[in-house]
């Protein structure tokens, strides 16, 4: 007999894995028929594990992150995050699920344009109902932590990309979530800051965080604890 | 709630230069709201308040017309005031006469609107200097004819307090049936509330008048009426409306509908243009949202993961619609009440306008009214881009993006 799934934000069991994903298939339908961008993909993220997953362009690395991430739903199989099994989930449920337990870095930051650093990084802050007094704290701290304390009042545009990376970083991290996961952080980065942008993530890991991260690069994949290699939709 | 309303705000900055050309489009937009809301109520907010000033809480009429509006006149209006200042509440009710006579003036002769009242201190008129009639008129022996003048025969004609002038039903020679041209003097310059632009008045006694124009004291153009007892005027004009035939009796509520009836054609032409006004600035901000939309896709979507419901996605958008309308209120109120003064001054221009009343009136309701439709057009106007904003998938847009 299972155990009742846990509720929303109640404390995992230090040993159950953060996020797992059992033969998990995904597939689009598209003019052309239907597209398998997964094929029974399983895989188990644990607390502080960095895993990086690799592997050449449409291989299915970012379906499976977004799958990680309850962002996008499975065909078939089923992604289970913190013990809840996202295709069960209403919307609503899946939002307050990745709010609270889920942050993201992408490739091209995506912050918003017209806030400042510590508004982009006090964002999720907000929309959890954070304290203004806590949420200011923190966002300090996090911006300190990714070393962008003295640039917090500039917009992205008066950022570089390791900047506006470092402040997605920050941002990813602002609800102390259980998981991040990082789509090609370094993708839009010189070799040089993709680098302390990975050790960044690893020492994210280091709190006791799972952090997914996917990249094209193998020298930065090494950086990461564990390599998950992909190809045609299925992991190697 | 509050990060909703920080977002939608800060939106605004997100491209200066198209969003200053979108107020200053939607500035317009509602300006021309505004004035069509000035001008639907106006003219009759106007009257009312030139009426409320005035004092007099109820006004004869003669049946079916408006003060004024004709030669006809209440049958025994001097004997229906007396009955009707007899009644309970009534401080006092005033015969008036109005009709047209020349007036010569040194070498001048101009038409002139004459107000034959009781004497003196009738309320119909302010004296500005000078003093008032003196009750119980004058006769044929005891010298000029006191007349009260308006301004504008001051500053137009050069007439003066103490001057002598020459009143007569026609311009040529007096008629056979009676009515004999009559020696006045100006006794004191007033202002005349209900004055047409350009038009010169006078005030005399209803029985000098009379005697002018060759007829008896008894009918009236007008009985104005003035309560001691404000809250029995209903009860008053119930009570005339049963026992004066010929006679509609109009509290100041009742003159103002009889009035609004007359001028529907206001109502209409600003309805037309204010719809107009409005489905311009809805089109506007959707097309403006739906565009800014198209453009930040990706940024939606980063909201969607980084924990946003479909729900506030969709709220977001439309307070950005309320944002838009919200932030073009000043510009709209600032430039409508330019532009409404502007068509006033053009309208109030118009041959037979009395000089106190004004078209675009901004009342507290035409404000409010301006306000609640900018801000629901907003609202409406984010509708569209807030459900397809809501519908994005967040998975696919993350992916196009970085493809693109």
């Amino acid at each position: 007999m299972s155990s009742p799934a846990p509720p929303p934000g109640a404390p995992e069991e230090p040993s159950s894995p953060v996020v797992v994903a059992r033969e998990v298939v995904r597939e689009y339908r598209m003019p052309g028929g239907t597209v398998r961008a997964l094929r029974g993909v399983s895989l188990e993220v644990p607390r502080g594990a960095f895993l990086a997953i690799v592997g050449p362009s449409g291989c299915g690395k970012s379906t499976l992150l977004h799958l990680l991430g309850a962002v996008d739903l499975p065909t078939a199989g089923a992604v289970t995050l913190l013990g809840r099994c996202t295709s069960e989930l209403r919307d609503g449920e899946l939002s307050r699920l990745r709010l609270r337990h889920v942050g993201f870095v992408f490739q091209r930051f995506f912050l918003l344009p017209m806030l400042t650093a510590e508004e982009n990084v006090a964002l999720p802050m907000m929309e959890a109902g954070v304290p203004a007094p806590l949420r200011r704290e923190r966002t300090r701290a996090l911006l300190d932590r990714v070393g962008m304390l003295p640039r917090a009042r500039h917009r992205p545009g008066q950022l570089s990309g390791g900047e506006m990376q470092r402040v997605a970083i920050a941002r990813a991290l602002a609800n102390a979530p259980d998981l991040v996961l990082a789509d090609e952080p370094t993708g839009e980065l010189d070799e040089a800051t993709g680098r302390e942008i990975v050790q960044l993530l690893r020492e994210v890991s280091r709190d006791g965080r799972a952090v997914v991260m996917v990249t094209h690069n193998p020298d930065l994949a090494a950086l990461a604890d564990r390599q998950v290699r992909m190809r045609d939709g299925t992991i190697l | 709630m509050a990060s909703l309303v920080f977002l939608a705000l800060r939106g605004l900055l997100r491209s200066p230069a198209r969003t200053a050309l979108v107020l200053a489009g939607l500035s317009v937009t509602g300006a021309l709201l505004l004035d069509m809301s000035m001008l639907a109520g106006g003219l009759q907010a106007s009257l009312g308040a030139v009426l409320s000033r005035l004092g007099f809480a109820v006004r004869v009429v003669p049946r079916g017309t408006l003060p004024f509006s004709g030669d006809v006149e209440i049958p025994d209006g001097v004997a229906l005031a007396r009955a009707i200042a007899a009644r309970p509440g009534v401080a006092a009710a005033i015969p008036v006469v109005g009709t047209n006579l020349y007036v010569r003036a040194g070498t001048r002769l101009v038409p002139s609107f004459a107000l034959g009242v009781p004497g003196g201190g009738s309320g119909a008129y302010a004296v500005l200097w000078g003093r008032d009639l003196p009750p119980g008129g004058s006769s044929p022996e005891s010298g000029p004819v006191p007349v009260v003048v308006n301004r504008l025969m001051e500053t137009l004609d050069g007439v003066r307090v103490g001057e002598t002038l020459l009143l007569a039903r026609s311009a040529g020679p007096a008629p056979a049936a009676g009515g004999a041209p009559e020696v006045a003097r100006v006794v004191g310059v007033g202002d005349f509330f209900f004055d047409l632009a350009a038009q010169r008045s006078l005030a005399i006694d209803l029985r000098d008048l009379r005697r002018i124009q060759g007829r008896p004291v008894g009918g009236a153009s007008l009985i104005l009426v003035r309560m001691s007892d404000p809250a029995r005027a209903e009860e008053l004009v119930r009570w005339i409306d049963a026992h004066a035939e010929g006679a509609d009796a109009l509290s100041i509520r009742g003159f103002l509908a009889r009035a609004g009836s007359r001028l529907t054609y206001f109502t209409q032409f600003s309805l037309i243009l204010g719809t107009t006004s409005l489905l311009v600035s809805f089109l506007l901000i959707t097309a403006i949202v739906t565009l800014s939309l198209g453009e930040r896709l990706g940024e939606i979507a980063v909201l969607r993961a980084v924990g946003m419901t479909r729900r506030r996605i969709a709220a977001l958008v439309l307070l950005e619609g309320v944002a838009l309308s919200l932030a073009s209120l000043p510009g709209a109120f600032s430039l409508g009440l330019l532009i409404g003064r502007d068509l006033d001054a053009l309208l109030r221009s118009a041959p037979a306008v009395p000089e106190n009343l004004h078209f675009f009136t901004l009342t507290p309701m035409a404000a409010l009214r301006t306000v609640l439709l900018v801000l629901g057009t907003g609202t409406l106007a984010g509708v569209y881009p807030g459900w397809v904003a809501a519908r994005l998938g967040v998975a696919a847009t993350l992916h196009g993006e970085v493809l693109t």
